[in-house]
């Protein structure tokens, strides 16, 4: 395992800067995880909607990508899409577990105070500013929580996690084109949530 | 005013980059933590994640192998214990299969791996003695059973006297066993000398023939160096001798093995007295109605029957005179051998390093059908455990898809 951690120069030109996003040379698995770290945990968490099993997951993930790091081939694709790719199926035996079980947390578990990004960070910020954002906030999570698990998985990747549609293509394992066109229904689906939740506001 | 956003613009994507989850502090700290000590065993617990509690995280395998890490004396105390249960059924084997156990416990000699069989469907007796090491040892102790075949046994001596009395025990145990049972009886000996004394030794072979009234039915004796030089004999001795012959033959030279079967015949013995038997009444009863019969096809009919049941009667009497000349008369295999195993230059036997060889070959072999048997109880479990886990990936993969697919 400690080859692993072997200093490899690493060719870092994906729109993220993340390492491995490009085939190429092998990474660090530690560059891997501190360029990966919170998209991977924003993915989880926007999919399964549930911060402490997001927590779970995405430390087993990182668990696993270590434990799997030597079977790695950078021939094979990108280390942020195999990482995804790891922590997409333990993301989905997370909800197979709770398909099994009665769900402990209510859909819009995301939804507390402090839990999303920018929120401690607007104190500066007027206070009906405040108040506007976190209402959109959570007009957006409501309507999230409305659409299903293969678009919110479509909608997290792209948005919370930031990959590309190779990269998200290489976790999932549709084609790039396929990840397109479900990127798109899922945007429509969830404009639809959206202009739904926001008429029953009304 | 208006807080919505709008569906069809570009707010949504910022949106939804803006309400991006972003982790816990303590979470990312400890996670930060466990990557830079690249995950110890007890990482799961110290972190304590997720609300299945400590270390309750991920698969089966995955918490037992965290466990197995965090518990490395399992590994080595589970090899010893499996390296210990090996030896024990190596050991074990050997045990049984020498259920005497202390056969060659006088001279401190190792022991002669030898193998006794059990063959009940043979119906007949087989001791063997091998005299490798030519080492005075205590005689086996074993009870011989009838029906059942014993295979070579390790018995060595050059001391007649205990030669003697293991003869003397095992026939009576084989009396014992075989009273009221027709026997045959068969015998190999294999003598060890140096190559001055076969053409001595064959004398000897053919005077205690002689002596117990048995016939040499063929013999061969070759000159020559240790190892060629030898002599091979073909003997009948009368049942009633036989064991006096072949203790006296056991001592006319080194003895290196010995062998003797005893057939239990009782059963076709009895098979051809009923035939005959059955054949007299028959002949009897045409007879019979032969005197009554006048037809000439009757009679001539009737003629070849008796014909025929007397040449039964006949063959019957053939196989019986057989088998009882089979019971009275004992062949006896003989074979001079010189070169390894002949008496040592001082004149005495001892367990040397050809024996060692011998004995670590005959355990090599005995570890090697132990590990036989383990491999053949553990492949198909294996294979078994292989298939349950293919079918369990594509289950999951399955379930894994149906998870999304369920509420699109």
């Amino acid at each position: 395992m400690n080859g692993m951690l072997e200093a490899v120069p690493e060719s870092d030109s994906s729109p993220r800067g993340a390492p491995g996003s490009l085939v190429g040379p092998r990474p660090l698995f530690e560059d891997l995880y501190r360029s990966s770290r919170d998209d991977l945990y924003a993915y989880v968490a926007g999919l399964l909607r549930d911060r402490v099993a997001a927590e779970d997951v995405t430390a087993l993930a990182f668990e696993r990508a270590f434990r799997k790091w030597d079977k790695f081939d950078p021939k094979r694709g990108s280390a942020r899409g195999w990482l995804f790719g790891i922590a997409r199926n333990a993301a989905l035996d997370e909800l197979r577990k709770r398909k099994r079980e009665v769900p402990a947390i209510e859909p819009g578990g995301l939804d507390a105070p402090g839990s999303v990004a920018g929120t401690a960070g607007q104190c500066s910020a007027s206070i009906e500013e405040r108040v506007v954002a976190l209402e959109q906030r959570a007009a957006l999570m409501t309507a999230l929580g409305v659409l299903s698990p293969a678009d919110r998985e479509m909608v997290a990747m792209k948005f919370f996690a930031g990959l590309n549609n190779v990269e998200i293509a290489e976790a999932t394992g549709y084609s790039p084109t396929n990840v397109g066109t479900r990127l798109g229904r899922a945007m429509t689906r969830l404009r639809s949530a959206l202009g739904s939740a926001e008429e029953v506001a009304r | 005013m208006s807080h919505r956003i709008e569906p069809e613009s570009a707010d949504l994507a910022r949106a939804l980059q803006e309400a991006r989850p972003v982790p816990e502090p303590e979470f990312t700290e400890r996670l930060d933590q466990a990557v830079a000590d690249h995950f110890p065993p007890e990482w799961a617990d110290e972190a304590a994640l997720g609300k299945d509690g400590k270390g309750g995280i991920g698969t089966l395998s995955e918490r037992f192998r965290r466990w197995l890490a965090g518990n490395r004396t399992v590994i080595p105390a589970l090899a010893g214990t499996v390296g210990v249960l090996f030896v024990v059924a190596v050991v074990a084997t050997n045990v049984s299969d020498h259920p005497n156990g202390d056969s060659d416990s006088g001279s401190n000699a190792p022991t002669d791996m030898a193998k006794r069989t059990v063959g009940a469907a043979s119906g007949g007796i087989t001791t063997a003695d091998s005299a490798s090491s030519g080492v005075a040892t205590e005689p086996p102790k074993n009870v011989v059973r009838a029906g059942v075949r014993l295979g070579p046994e390790s018995y060595s001596s050059t001391d007649s006297a205990a030669l003697n009395f293991y003869d003397l025990a095992m026939a009576k145990n084989l009396k014992s066993q075989m009273r009221g049972r027709d026997v045959a009886k068969e015998a190999e000996i294999t003598l060890g000398t140096d190559p001055e004394g076969v053409q001595d030794v064959a004398n000897e072979v053919v005077s205690v023939t002689d002596d117990h009234h048995g016939i040499v039915m063929k013999s061969n004796v070759t000159d020559g160096v240790a190892g060629k030089a030898g002599a091979t004999f073909s003997l009948l001795v009368p049942a009633r001798e036989i064991e006096s012959a072949v203790a006296d033959l056991s001592g006319i030279a080194d003895l290196r093995s010995r062998s003797q079967e005893l057939i239990d015949i009782t059963a076709p013995t009895n098979r051809a007295e009923d035939d005959i038997a059955d054949s007299k009444a028959k002949i009897k009863s045409l007879l019979g109605e032969l005197e009554t019969t006048y037809d000439e096809d009757d009679r001539a009919n009737l003629e070849r029957r008796i014909r025929w049941e007397r040449n039964e009667k006949r063959w019957a009497e053939n196989r019986l005179n057989r088998l009882e000349r089979r019971a009275d008369f004992t062949p006896v295999d003989l074979k001079v051998e010189t070169g390894r195993d002949s008496v040592s230059d001082d004149g005495s036997s001892s367990w040397g390093l050809g024996d060692a060889f011998d004995d670590a070959g005959k355990l090599l072999g005995v570890a090697a059908g132990v590990t036989v048997l383990a491999l053949a109880v553990a492949i198909p479990i294996g294979i078994v455990i292989l298939i349950a886990l293919a079918l369990n990936r594509a289950w999951v993969r399955r379930s894994r898809r149906r998870v999304l697919a369920d509420d699109e």
